[in-house]
């Protein structure tokens, strides 16, 4: 009986023409954001059989996700997403899976992580995260898959940096709710718009407590309303009330779980056509042949935008030019060419570093991780890795300067 | 509704604020998202225009209500609200395609 069973778990993908089951096995995707998509993607990819994943999410699970968010139970409600998410691909996916997991935002995360990556699957939520991946993307040269959902909608973007428009080609504006953030100093420094007094009392919050507020939380709320409240009051603006808050810095998307599995069924697709396309040079003779008959044909494309409607149940495909004139991928690359890298004895103080740079350009600045302020006084090691990036924000002008830290052997 | 509509404003002196002179050429939107028969509407706009005021013109068109985030693509190209039209190079009859905006849920 025995002889009869298949001799692969992947048997009845590998029966396809032009799968290659050693390149999914030999490639490792970074999923930034395990949430509604996330988690689907990252579920899809272990049962094809991908050899690693690098999870990124900063976020803990709450009561709402699990109506869709199919790796975590009631019992995980409070946990860390990426530990659970590891836990539960392993038991009931794919057993011989890699999984490295970050419970940090994205922008924390040291560059030597992208360098072993072969694509980045976007799942984030928000506009600056997106942002943020697009640039990394396009800097390292990894191939960048991002999605996004709102509702009955979905889409998926695919960058091949330099030959396809990147997120931000035409700089497309940011949504509403994030169109108040500004240089991280203005969470230290002046408020000068009222929203401002939202994001510097989310700021303080974070800071007194290590963490974020939960929005189901009544008494997280009336503080996050009283620390708004007291910023507005001190910078004269108008008063918060609870629901304004919620809506200015809590702003959740409506989910759905048909159209996030839709969507995540697209993207986990395009991302493995995308790993035969990067390395179709190592594929099985074989299935390379079939693979440039099928390109020279026209019938193997990775469209650079998928756009998915639930209420027309339409899928419709566009190829997406790049800006020339990009800040991030075209020309100029103003974004990119603006990180200077500085070399630091990872022994020495911050304020050594800072005070170099407040004494060229005569102003005073504030080093940023993330979100985090780095303190002066700092051992730089204590707080800084080897690649690390950091933005040093004037408290005169909100002018920043992009850094990335090397070490000195 | 024709599908001929002409998006300008009767009163007009021919020049407006932030554009300059008015010079209208007929463009096509298209809407993918509805069958093939149905998705393009045609409109006249003013080329010294925004991109947002190509935007107003494709809600008008197809009836889409303000709450709708949408953006236009022309060529391929994700066109900027804030821009001028004619810094695209659009010519008469161009298409428009119209694209949800502002997705960012994951």
């Amino acid at each position: 009986m025995t002889q009869d069973l298949p001799s692969s778990k992947y048997d009845r993908q590998e029966r396809l023409s032009l799968w290659d089951q050693h390149i999914v096995e030999d490639s490792v995707i970074l999923i930034a954001g395990v949430g509604g998509t996330g988690s689907e993607v990252a579920k899809n990819l272990a049962l094809l059989g991908i050899g690693g994943l690098i999870l990124v999410d900063v976020d803990t699970i709450e009561f709402s996700n699990l109506n869709r968010q199919m790796l975590f139970k009631e019992e995980d409600v409070g946990k860390k997403k990426v530990e659970i998410a590891t836990k539960r691909i392993r038991e009931r996916f794919n057993p011989d899976i890699k999984i490295e997991s970050y419970s940090n935002l994205l922008q924390n995360l040291p560059q030597r992580i992208f360098h072993k990556v072969d694509i980045i699957a976007g799942c984030v939520d928000n506009f600056l995260a997106r942002q943020y991946l697009n640039a990394m993307a396009v800097e390292l040269k990894i191939p960048f898959i991002d999605s996004a959902t709102d509702g009955y909608f979905g889409q998926i973007q695919y960058i091949k940096p330099k030959d396809t428009a990147c997120l931000a080609c035409e700089t497309p504006q940011p949504p509403n709710e994030t169109r108040v953030l500004t240089a991280p100093c203005t969470l230290v420094g002046v408020p000068r718009v009222r929203e401002h007094c939202a994001w510097k009392a989310l700021y303080e919050f974070s800071t007194i407590h290590e963490r974020e507020p939960i929005d189901t939380s009544a008494e997280d709320i009336a503080e996050l309303t009283k620390l708004a409240n007291n910023f507005a009051y001190e910078y004269n603006f108008g008063q918060f009330d609870e629901k304004q808050l919620l809506q200015l810095i809590l702003f959740h998307v409506p989910s759905l779980i048909t159209v996030n599995a839709v969507v995540s069924g697209l993207q986990s697709q395009e991302i493995i056509k995308s790993l035969f396309l990067e390395k179709k040079d190592i594929m099985k003779e074989r299935e390379r042949k079939i693979l440039e008959n099928l390109l020279k044909a026209h019938r193997f494309r990775i469209p650079s935008f998928i756009i998915y409607s639930a209420l027309t149940g339409t899928i419709n495909t566009f190829d997406l030019v790049p800006d020339p004139s990009c800040l991030v991928c075209g020309q100029s690359n103003t974004v990119v060419d603006s990180i200077q890298i500085v070399t630091v004895d990872r022994k020495s103080r911050f304020g050594s570093l800072l005070d170099t740079i407040r004494e060229e350009h005569n102003k005073d600045y504030v080093g940023f991780r993330g979100n985090l302020i780095i303190p002066d006084d700092g051992i730089i090691q204590k707080f800084l890795s080897d690649g690390d990036r950091i933005t040093l924000s004037s408290l005169a002008d909100d002018e920043e300067i992009r850094l990335q830290i090397k070490f000195l052997n | 509704m024709s599908k001929k509509d002409v998006i300008w404003d009767s009163t007009s002196t021919g020049k407006t604020p932030d554009s300059g002179i008015e010079k209208m050429i007929k463009i096509r939107f298209k809407d993918p998202q509805l069958p093939p028969d149905q998705n393009i509407r045609e409109k006249y706009i003013n080329i010294n225009g925004t991109v947002f005021q190509a935007i107003t013109a494709a809600r008008d068109a197809f009836n889409i209500p303000e709450v709708v985030p949408i953006a236009l693509l022309f060529k391929g190209r994700r066109m900027n609200p804030s821009n001028n039209l004619s810094s695209y190079g659009i010519e008469q009859n161009a298409i428009l395609m119209i694209v949800p905006d502002q997705i960012k849920g994951g």
